[in-house]
């Protein structure tokens, strides 16, 4: 009977660690965690300015792990009523590390064409002939130089597949791409080049992306005739742009040629990009830009089951079944140790119920939590040295002047922005990380306090 | 962190998608633990295939086109990609696979091991990847402890016995493509390769 009851908890804590995933976003699929309602400044706005405007062009920053994929699925489904949605996935197409303006307009002009050939059918086949068309200005013929660069050998090898296999069958005005499906292929066959940087992500960047903008926004006129309702594009996955050149381009030198776009766009955006040098730029070129703020933080010890900050870590594990494998203090010190990040609470809870399972035990012990709040801290050690532990300071002491000295810490979580506290208050530490500063302080004390 | 191969394997492939890191200070333990990987793995799941993608003999443009190749395979979904020796393009393969997260969905689970000490060069330029990655973080000496050049040579030994040819043999055979690609075979080929490296690095 011992065994018995032994395997039947190995198999429910098991269950209950298969929903625990944290690289899924909630309520993507049937298995992984649904979605916690969330009371979100962010996500209301961008709702109140795409009902008023449908061609409005938002972006979505914050944290990573926040949540911004998950509310940002939310809401795509939210607007499918009233909206074409497209959902657009840099990162599975081109790679978001290849991303600049003529780039991007080629997956939001694959992702509108896929979109169309997919839900509605065919394309008519003049629209197909004008994108096809466009497609020999990508390089114009008068720009072309004697030794032809990548863009002009793959724009060639493309456009010879259509020319020449036309006069191979005797029917000159006869094109391969001529229907949604080949323009499909044609535009993926680009992305792969793109994305094996077939030409460069610096000889991409230098074209005019002209020819691409106008491709955009014929489809999209076009799409929205066809659909009955406004498009809106989706666009997940940029924030995470790494490149400070990649970023500029993108959101500011040539956002115009998105911006234009006769659609709704609500897009990802780096954080850190809010605090760069050129963050101020951004409210004049964009409609607005919205800041996904992580969920409030509950003490690690004290407070009460009541605790409004407990309960949306409480609602996720009641979400997943788990209410009795972790306790409540046991959610709070997790809860805590996340710093409002869902992924990052979701992960530790993750952990812990693995340490149940490989340990054979009924529920999460507290010795669990113990070493996933080691493992969080020891993953990071090695990644800060002296000169982030004094940019971190910085900004602490400075209630947030510095952030600029310590914008790659921001970008990784380590240093916390919470747009919800008061001013002097707004930056601070991820939990794991205060005992590493205070012992980064602790040894700066010591070191002056010894005589020389 | 986990303290042993096989619990490393479990907590790998618990979810998906699903990406590990090990790091490693001594090569003789890197080589323990990608010895040791496929069989552990299948342990778990026997139906994972384990690719291996070393960026030793790359450089910073053809480290992007062999990682991107590592994620683009059709049985992905059975597949755990190990990608190690990076250590000279950390922070061209952090962006790549920083760039490509999404795609890492197409296979089963993605391991990196990278050397402690260019740890930092790697972490920095993949946040988004590392936020993956969450806890699922190892060191290869405490997964696999190093073999030694005896323990090695008393494995292929048994190995020889047991299949009855010479390990000279069985690596014309093998290179040729004659042999089948069976978990014991591969363990022999990794064996031999650890054994070829003991003997280097003990060379006086």
């Amino acid at each position: 009977m011992a065994k018995k009851a032994t395997t039947r908890n190995r198999a429910s804590l098991e269950a209950v660690l298969r929903r625990l995933n944290p690289n899924v976003p909630a309520g993507q699929t049937g298995d992984a965690i649904p979605r916690i309602p969330r009371d979100s400044t962010a996500l209301r706005q961008i709702r109140a300015h795409l009902g008023a405007d449908p061609f409005a062009k938002m972006l979505l920053t914050g944290h990573i792990g926040v949540g911004k994929s998950t509310e940002l699925l939310h809401f795509a489904r939210e607007m499918e009523a009233n909206r074409w949605v497209i959902q657009c996935s840099v990162a599975s197409t081109l790679g978001v590390h290849n991303v600049n303006t003529f780039s991007l307009l080629v997956v939001l002009l694959e992702a509108s064409i896929r979109s169309w050939v997919k839900r509605l059918g065919e394309i008519s086949p003049g629209l197909v002939g004008g994108l096809v068309d466009l497609v020999r200005k990508l390089v114009p013929e008068e720009t072309r130089p004697a030794k032809l660069t990548p863009l002009h050998r793959i724009q060639k090898e493309l456009l010879e597949q259509v020319d020449a296999r036309a006069l191979l069958a005797g029917k000159p005005t006869l094109r391969i791409v001529d229907t949604g499906w080949a323009l499909l292929n044609l535009y993926d066959e680009i992305l792969q080049r793109l994305a094996l940087r077939s030409v460069s992500v610096e000889q991409a960047g230098a074209l005019d992306p002209s020819p691409l903008a106008l491709s955009c926004e014929l489809i999209l006129k076009e799409l929205e005739n066809e659909a009955g309702k406004p498009v809106l594009l989706v666009i997940d996955d940029l924030d995470k742009v790494r490149s400070e050149e990649a970023r500029d381009d993108v959101f500011l030198n040539r956002a115009m040629a998105w911006l234009r776009l006769p659609c709704g766009i609500v897009s990802t955006l780096p954080l850190d990009a809010l605090f760069s040098s050129r963050g101020r730029e951004l409210d004049e070129v964009w409609f607005d830009v919205q800041v996904l703020d992580p969920l409030p933080v509950p003490a690690a010890d004290g407070g009460t089951l009541d605790d409004p900050a407990l309960q949306p870590y409480l609602s996720i594990l009641r979400s997943v079944g788990a209410e009795g494998v972790l306790s409540a203090l046991q959610c709070r010190r997790l809860a805590n140790a996340s710093s409002g990040l869902p992924r990052t609470f979701v992960s530790a809870c993750s952990a812990c119920v693995a340490y149940a399972v490989e340990a054979d035990e009924v529920h999460v012990r507290d010795y669990h939590v113990d070493l996933v709040l080691r493992d969080i801290a020891d993953r990071w050690r090695g990644r800060l040295d002296d000169s982030d532990y004094r940019a971190l300071i910085d900004v602490l002491d400075s209630e947030g002047s510095n952030v600029p000295r310590a914008i790659s810490l921001l970008r990784d979580g380590i240093l916390v922005r919470d747009g919800t506290a008061p001013p002097e208050r707004q930056f601070r530490l991820a939990s794991w990380a205060e005992p590493l500063v205070e012992a980064y302080r602790r040894r700066m004390l010591r070191k002056q306090s010894t005589p020389s | 962190m986990f303290l042993e191969l096989a619990e490393f394997c479990r907590g790998l492939l618990s979810h998906h998608p699903s990406v590990a890191m090990v790091t490693w200070a001594s090569q003789p333990a890197l080589d323990s633990f990608v010895a040791r990987l496929r069989p552990a793995l299948r342990g778990e799941r026997t139906d994972t295939i384990l690719s291996r993608r070393s960026a030793a003999d790359l450089d910073s443009v053809t480290v992007h086109e062999q990682l991107l190749a590592g994620l683009d395979r059709r049985d992905g979904s059975k597949r755990c990609l190990l990608v190690y020796g990076i250590e000279p393009l950390a922070p061209a393969a952090a962006r790549t696979l920083n760039g490509f997260r999404e795609r890492l969905v197409s296979l089963r689970a993605v391991i990196v091991a990278i050397r402690e000490n260019r740890k930092r060069d790697f972490v920095t330029d993949c946040p988004d990847l590392m936020d993956w990655v969450g806890t699922s973080v190892a060191r290869a000496e405490d997964l696999a402890p190093p073999m030694t050049l005896r323990d090695v040579n008393a494995a292929v030994r048994r190995f020889e016995e047991r299949f009855g040819i010479t390990s000279k043999e069985f690596l014309e055979e093998w290179s040729r493509g004659q042999m089948e690609a069976t978990d014991d075979h591969w363990l022999w080929n990794d064996l031999l390769a650890v054994r070829a490296g003991l003997k280097t690095t003990t060379k006086p």
